[in-house]
């Protein structure tokens, strides 16, 4: 079974719509990908984040101090592995609210749900999240694409 | 450190908004990252609002957007902003208004976020 789960693909089946070179190159910016199980039935919306799939194709060609404030430009692997969780977060039905882009290259993904948010903030060497509500603490950690199904939970809970 | 600006008084802090501004919020909120510190930084910019006019503090606004926060909010989490004027040199333009919050961490995400959503749009 354990070995069933860690070779699970259903993502890179969901998403192959674009390149698939730039697919897997995403799929494995995020490993260890592995027990991940959505809890979700996946709604057909192919176009939900187009615009958010559209704004990070041009952040990629921000260069640095593009802000005329002294910016990083985006990093690639952040622009990659944001690309890659929106086109997931499309496929199970999640609108993304908006990306943008930070001053230290990386790339922030926002998802909100009424009072609740959560920030997903994409650098080239670690992904963080960050959870907002009115009624909690604000809680941040370490992102790793398998906590996504717990995290839309508490969002859309 | 500077003279701790009055809790009374707001803050401005300005984000690049352009082209088409869509690097901000859709519904023209800040996002977290207009009060991310910069690789450079150890304290956040802004400018005191009763020293200067949103016009002066935006510099360009067909590229940056402005915000106010108010220093109360500031402290409330934690943070205080202390006055830190800039002298007119390094081809610089003098900024009797620029302060700076100070007591943020690069690491945290937190706090970007906190002052983002307590913040609201001026230009």
């Amino acid at each position: 079974m354990q070995a069933l789960i860690d070779n699970y693909t259903a993502y890179a089946a969901n998403i192959s719509g674009s390149s698939n070179a730039t697919v897997d190159e995403a799929f494995k910016t995020f490993t260890p990908v592995s027990s991940i199980i959505f809890q979700f039935d996946v709604p057909d919306i192919p176009y939900l984040n187009e615009r958010e799939i559209q704004l990070l194709r041009e952040y990629k060609r921000l260069e640095d101090n593009w802000d005329g404030e002294e910016a990083k430009a985006p990093s690639k692997r952040a622009l990659m592995a944001a690309l890659y969780l929106v086109k997931v977060l499309q496929a199970f039905g999640q609108k993304v609210f908006h990306v943008a882009p930070g001053p230290r290259g990386e790339i922030l993904v926002d998802l909100r749900n009424k009072n609740k948010s959560i920030e997903l903030l994409l650098y080239e060497d670690r992904f963080k999240f960050v959870r907002f509500s009115e009624t909690e603490r604000p809680e941040q950690g370490n992102f790793e694409l398998n906590m996504l199904p717990g995290l839309l939970k508490w969002l859309n809970g | 450190m500077g003279k701790l600006v009055d809790e009374n008084e707001w803050l401005y802090r300005r984000g690049y908004a352009s082209p088409e501004k869509k690097y901000m919020n859709p519904d023209g909120t800040a996002t977290s990252r207009v009060f991310k510190l910069r690789e450079k930084e150890k304290d956040l910019s802004v400018d005191v609002k009763s020293m200067t006019s949103p016009e002066t503090s935006v510099k360009d606004p067909q590229k940056f957007m402005l915000f106010e926060i108010a220093h109360r909010q500031v402290l409330d989490l934690n943070l205080q902003a202390v006055h830190d004027p800039l002298p007119n040199e390094h081809n610089l333009e003098a900024n009797p208004a620029h302060a700076l919050i100070v007591g943020m961490d690069p690491e945290d995400e937190i706090m970007p976020g906190l002052l983002a959503r307590a913040s609201r749009r001026v230009l």
